[in-house]
């Protein structure tokens, strides 16, 4: 197959698949059929209403089949899909409507309401897709896309907290579905399970448009990262064969779930890893609880290269290094990987930045030069900003992101190290470590964030930070300068679920924590 | 103002260093095994909590638990 573009890949099913499921959300079926005449329907719309080529259209809609029909409708009617986190705030809108000159936004009729009436005056056309539907003739002409037009731009968040849109065209998308298919072996006869969030990388890219490419079953779930229990039980009743999930996601199986209610997950060929930092222990402890073997590997990927970069192959053992740190793999076929620091290629075994050349490769950030000449490392390569290395046999393993480690007296340590430490100690249910220098002769000193359930009292507080601070202290040798028990969901994440270290500081910082009693203990 | 009491002091001492049991007598480094970086976080602990401003001269003489004690009521 030979597709030039993801209408392309659409359009085909259509044609040729259009009375099968191309996916299910929450039981109920769409048909590739179904699927492209709402996309058309809603690209006829937007032309008809004047969009202009290029133009990029925000897209807010959370799991469900109506975000598809914003998202392709918008590439099908010309335009670049610019896909946000359904929730975010009218604030967060305009930040990114200004950053990338949108001046549409599509949305839930219901989020309509909620956002566009404290917008009256930011100059946004806000539109749900029942009016479009009310407003579509469909007698327009579209226009031809090309492999090399951007389909989307992928939002991320920078290392100090600002927007930047990442650049995918369909040729990076098309090339990665490739690399990932041919990589993890998948098939047609493959069923896909998924939660994650469907308006961003790994759950749209990997768990959508893989399946639609492959014409394979997908099943979709509400986002919720703390619905265990659903998407346990769709892997068992559908018969999954993949499933993927940021580690906190298994994590959180694993002690949600006491006792395996009898789920039988025996079908998963793939339950991929990948997204945060990897750790040894979720792989055991999930394939324990499950009866599983092999079926848990650990991927690694970004938005500058599309989204996967390496995985582990499936049916392999974790692979682990004398740190305890598991290996992500090695990359896809047709991406090359190297380890550089500066503009100097550094050799196996040592750590640097992990450097990336791919056809998958973003062309840089949307109207933002000095940050893709960032991105931009030499000969085709980018930076990706995480820390690394590969072994003699190719096999990478993540050490850190750069702008993210944190300098204690001279030493350099990866806030995963002390994340997972926190972490394993009972009634703690995630954590941040961070690095704050507050210009004081010490210097810079480390700070915990760990998310609690709740808390009883001010005595089993001091009893949780008194564990945490000799936990630390007999593995680093030295003491956090603060250690603080937050509620629940106060650590930023990204929908994927990294940690957004940067953002959190700033919160910190400027006593936000403090002042939305985000804080339960210490009172200072 | 009403003075900080030493129950408050060993309170944010026992947090900062993880040391289950501090009495007034302490000292810091040799009884309570801090070292000067962990004194240094102390006092930023103690300057949150009461706010007050600590002169980098004074935390070099702070030996015990009780010299925490008279340097946050002489502050406030």
């Amino acid at each position: 197959m030979n597709f030039a573009t993801l209408l392309d890949v659409l359009d085909f099913r259509r044609r040729h698949n259009g009375a099968q499921v191309a996916f299910t959300f929450q039981d109920r079926p769409t048909t590739f059929g179904e699927l492209w005449e709402g996309i058309e329907y809603f690209a006829a719309a937007l032309i008809d209403r004047g969009l202009p080529p290029r133009a990029p259209v925000i897209t807010l809609f959370p799991n469900g089949p109506e975000f598809f029909t914003a998202f392709y409708g918008v590439q099908r009617a010309g335009g670049i899909a610019v896909p946000l986190f359904p929730a975010s705030s009218s604030a967060r809108v305009e930040s990114i409507a200004r950053q990338c000159e949108a001046t549409w936004v599509v949305l839930p009729q219901a989020e309509k309401e909620r956002l566009a009436k404290d917008n009256a005056a930011s100059g946004l056309h806000w539109i749900s897709l029942p009016e479009a539907r009310r407003l579509s003739h469909r007698t327009a002409a579209f226009p031809a896309v090309q492999s090399d037009d951007i389909a989307f731009l992928q939002y991320t968040s920078g290392s100090t907290g600002e927007p930047k849109g990442v650049m995918l065209s369909h040729a990076n998308l098309l090339t990665n579905l490739q690399q990932m298919i041919a990589g993890m072996q998948i098939t047609a006869q493959e069923i896909f399970v998924s939660w994650l969030p469907i308006y961003h990388d790994m759950g749209l890219i990997l768990k959508t448009m893989v399946p639609f490419y492959l014409a394979a079953p997908v099943h979709l779930l509400p986002t919720d990262l703390r619905a265990a229990h659903t998407w346990l039980a769709a892997i068992q009743r559908y018969r999954a064969t993949f499933t993927a999930a940021p580690d906190f996601a298994y994590r959180l199986a694993v002690r949600s779930v006491e006792h395996t209610h009898g789920y039988d997950l025996s079908s998963l060929r793939v339950a991929l890893d990948a997204a945060e930092p990897v750790r040894a222990q979720t792989i055991a402890d999930f394939e324990q609880l499950f009866g599983l073997k092999q079926v848990m590997v650990a991927g690694y990927g970004l938005a500058e290269a599309t989204v996967g970069v390496s995985m582990m192959t499936p049916g392999c053992p974790p692979r682990l290094d004398a740190h305890g740190l598991v290996s992500v793999g090695r990359p896809f076929p047709q991406v090359e990987l190297k380890i550089v620091q500066g503009d100097v290629d550094l050799p196996a075994g040592a750590v640097g930045e992990i450097a990336i050349r791919s056809a998958a490769n973003s062309r840089g950030y949307f109207n933002d030069p000095v940050g893709t000449a960032a991105l931009i490392w030499r000969d085709g390569f980018l930076l990706s900003g995480d820390l690394g290395y590969l072994d003699a046999e190719g096999y990478l393993t993540i050490v850190g992101r750069k702008k993210n480690t944190i300098k204690h007296a001279g030493e350099t340590i990866a806030p995963q190290e002390i994340e997972e430490l926190v972490d394993a100690i009972p009634d703690v249910r995630y954590t941040a470590a961070l690095g704050i220098d507050r210009g004081r002769l010490e210097g810079e000193q480390v700070y915990i964030f760990a998310e609690l359930r709740g808390l009883s009292s001010a005595e089993a507080g001091e009893a949780i930070v008194l564990r945490i601070v000799n936990d630390f202290h007999a593995r680093l040798g030295f003491r956090p300068a603060r250690v603080y028990l937050v509620k629940p969901h106060t650590i930023p994440r990204t929908y994927n679920g990294k940690i957004q270290h940067a953002e959190l500081k700033s919160a910190y910082l400027q006593g936000r924590l403090r002042a939305e009693g985000s804080i339960l203990y210490p009172d200072y | 103002m009403p003075e900080v009491t030493l129950k408050e002091i060993t309170q944010i001492v026992r947090l900062q260093l993880g040391a289950p049991q501090v009495n007034e007598s302490d000292r810091l480094m040799e009884d309570l095994d801090a070292e000067s970086v962990d004194i240094a976080n102390i006092v930023a602990a103690l300057e949150a909590r009461y706010n007050i401003q600590v002169q980098e001269a004074e935390i070099a003489s702070l030996v015990t638990v009780s010299d925490l004690l008279a340097l946050v009521n002489h502050l406030l």
